[in-house]
């Protein structure tokens, strides 16, 4: 036990785990304090490139990427009112009235504060409960497993920003791209068109980073074109120039200041956390419920929307909190929980670790190891980023015609070089084009991705089953665990439809 | 019959609702691919079971293309208004372009003329060498000592480096 806990800290502390870490953390608050960048696309643009670094290095990273940009996207959403991810849409909504109220310490140290605070907590909750839930999915079969992607289909489609059947189409799509290639159970070929580098499958990473960066950038460099990104940059900019009479000594942050928040960063905490641990609902959706929820329970709920430092810190502590949170059903089940998630179970998977119910206990070193990077990358994010949170205001302001072409020359390269393969680079384009015919039409890319990665697993669960019944379907329902998650998948369908339909009574 | 609950199939510019034709295009694509499913053309040993799952996502693909058809939303395609097709084209032309000139010539050498080309699109006013020449040698150096050193990536030899 002691030589474990030796090895699990000499891996988490080692100088090179440290320093690609706090990198990673740099690179995430970097990329989400410029408007444009997400940590979704860094981490899938730093994919290929972790392939030579150690699991422990590669792998937090990532993290650092993921934690980092959670708290950049409240930078610029702060400082010009304009969120760098949309997950700090919610933290516009009074954290740039406070600024212009004479108070960006105090609302930038408060979302600061708010988010590692939520980060920390459900990172708590993924070390305490993944274990536990890893070792109950060890009594899965195939017939539970199955029933457990059908249900984190469900929710990922059902739960998403926008009209649930975009999502559900978006997550069918994803499932029969993933079915290209060869099946997981006999290995013959399928849909390949006579390709042949398709009979091994669509490959991961050039899709990903197809969907996510390219079609993001696809629209960053539209909006380029068209001259608009600089004219809304100088108009931020005179914005923000309008605080002219700032007085430094009533903008001081404070313990008290801290604790008054403390209620609305707690609830942000405990819904982050829940919204993270389900499959499908990522750190917007988490941080509108926080600041609704917040709002409901504040003593001073019309002070909402006016600059309130509570109303920083409830989205705040929000979207930061699923960052652990979501990768718990990974971790668990190995089904991502997220888009994020999903990045993150690629490069295990890349460093040679399958996510799943035996993850940590086949690779219970490297797993704890993560743990304790998890838990000090929290720490390195709020030191990192109070020393540079004026620096980092200021990136906002880089000019979208350098940065475009930069991130793509990135993508493109990072491709390429992951397998020495020109293939990989047309399925980046292709995936470029699919990701931007989906935004335009308001499809959410996250079930697509989500989709492609559960689909394998899914069919073989499936199979299994099926041949374990003799071809009978009604085996699939023979299992109390798997009915209650059908169960559960009914319930969240009518719950969603008839709120919606109630939205929508009300709207007409 | 109520007129209002009929889907419009048209927009107030006269052209396709969007949500009409990406629901044709769902059921369309799901029809098209299910065929060879059916044929087993290009599935040569697809058995019953290979071919269920992708049977069952092309069916489910059917049908919420069919229900995003007849729904009767209508999404809002001036979002993305600057993404012409024209300019898709030409961000992917330079990207198979990009990837050529790094093949032949070099990583380097492909990256600063890639990112010369652009930049020079981009500038409107200001000096060749300030805003085009040092931020591209800039770059190209920063990508190069990255994936050089960093990431340690063998590219393929080039004419140049």
């Amino acid at each position: 036990m002691d030589g474990l806990i030796m090895q699990i800290l000499e891996g988490a502390f080692a100088l090179p785990v440290i320093l690609y870490t706090t990198v990673g953390i740099f690179l995430g608050i970097t990329v989400g304090a410029i408007p444009g960048l997400s940590g979704d696309m860094a981490i899938a643009l730093l994919l290929p490139l972790t392939y030579k670094v150690s699991p422990a290095a590669a792998l937090g990273m990532l993290m650092g990427i993921y934690k980092g940009s959670m708290f950049g996207g409240s930078i610029s959403a702060i400082s010009f009112g304009v969120p760098g991810t949309p997950a700090a849409a919610a933290t516009v909504e009074d954290g740039y009235p406070a600024k212009l109220g004479g108070h960006p310490k105090q609302a930038m140290l408060t979302a600061l504060y708010s988010s590692v605070t939520g980060d920390l907590i459900s990172t708590l909750l993924l070390v305490f409960v993944a274990v536990p839930m890893a070792k109950a999915a060890l009594h899965f079969g195939p017939v539970e497993f199955f029933a457990l992607y059908v249900f984190a289909l469900m929710m990922i489609s059902l739960l998403v920003v926008g009209e649930m059947k975009k999502g559900i189409a978006a997550a069918a799509i994803g499932l029969f791209i993933g079915t290209i290639g060869m099946d997981p159970m006999m290995g013959s070929i399928r849909l390949t068109f006579g390709i042949s580098s398709l009979r091994g499958g669509i490959p991961l990473i050039p899709l990903l980073v197809g969907v996510f960066a390219v079609s993001e950038l696809m629209i960053q460099f539209g909006k380029e074109c068209s001259a608009r990104s600089e004219k809304r940059v100088a108009e931020d900019a005179a914005k923000a120039a309008e605080l002219t009479d700032y007085d430094p000594t009533k903008d001081r942050m404070s313990l008290k200041i801290y604790w008054s928040t403390f209620k609305a960063t707690l609830i942000g905490s405990g819904m982050g956390t829940f919204i993270g641990a389900l499959p499908g609902a990522g750190s917007s959706l988490a941080a509108y419920m926080s600041y609704g929820l917040a709002r409901k329970m504040s003593r001073r709920p019309e002070e909402f929307g006016k600059g309130t430092l509570e109303g920083v810190a409830a989205p705040e502590a929000g979207n930061s909190a699923t960052a652990g949170a979501s990768l718990i059903p990974l971790f668990a089940f190995g089904i991502p929980g997220s888009a994020t998630a999903a990045l993150f179970g690629a490069a295990l998977i890349m460093q040679g670790i399958n996510p799943g119910p035996m993850m940590i206990e086949e690779n219970k070193v490297i797993i704890y190891t993560l743990f304790v990077i998890i838990i000090y990358a929290t720490f390195i994010n709020l030191f990192l980023s109070y020393g540079l949170i004026p620096l980092y205001a200021k990136l906002a302001r880089i000019k979208a015609c350098y940065l475009v072409p930069t991130v793509f020359a990135l993508a493109l390269l990072g491709t390429f070089a992951s397998r020495n393969s020109l293939f990989d680079v047309w399925v980046l384009l292709a995936a470029g084009v699919l990701g931007i015919y989906l935004r335009k039409n308001e499809f959410p890319l996250g079930p697509l991705v989500l989709g492609f990665i559960v689909g394998p697993g899914a069919e073989k669960a499936l199979r299994q089953a099926l041949l374990m019944g003799r071809g009978e379907w009604t085996f699939l329902l023979k299992s109390p665990i798997a009915l209650s998650f059908y169960a559960l998948c009914i319930l969240s369908l009518l719950l969603i439809h008839f709120s919606v339909k109630k939205k929508l009574v009300e709207e007409d | 019959m109520d007129m209002e609950k009929i889907p419009e199939t048209r927009g107030k510019t006269g052209r396709l609702n969007p949500n009409k034709f990406s629901g044709m295009l769902l059921m369309a694509a799901a029809v098209f691919f299910y065929s060879f499913t059916l044929t087993g053309k290009w599935s040569s040993g697809a058995g019953i079971g290979a071919k269920l799952f992708p049977q069952l996502s092309l069916v489910t693909t059917f049908l919420s293309g069919a229900a995003i058809f007849f729904s009767r939303g209508e999404n809002n395609r001036e979002k993305y208004g600057d993404l012409t097709p024209l300019r898709i084209f030409l961000f992917m032309g330079s990207a198979v372009l990009f990837v050529l000139a790094v093949l032949k010539l070099g990583l380097a050498a492909g990256t600063f003329l890639y990112l010369t080309a652009i930049f020079s699109h981009f500038r409107k006013e200001g000096g060749l060498l300030k805003k085009v020449i040092l931020p591209a040698v800039g770059i190209t150096f920063f990508i190069w000592a990255l994936f050089t050193y960093f990431a340690q990536i063998v590219m393929p030899p080039a004419l140049l480096f």
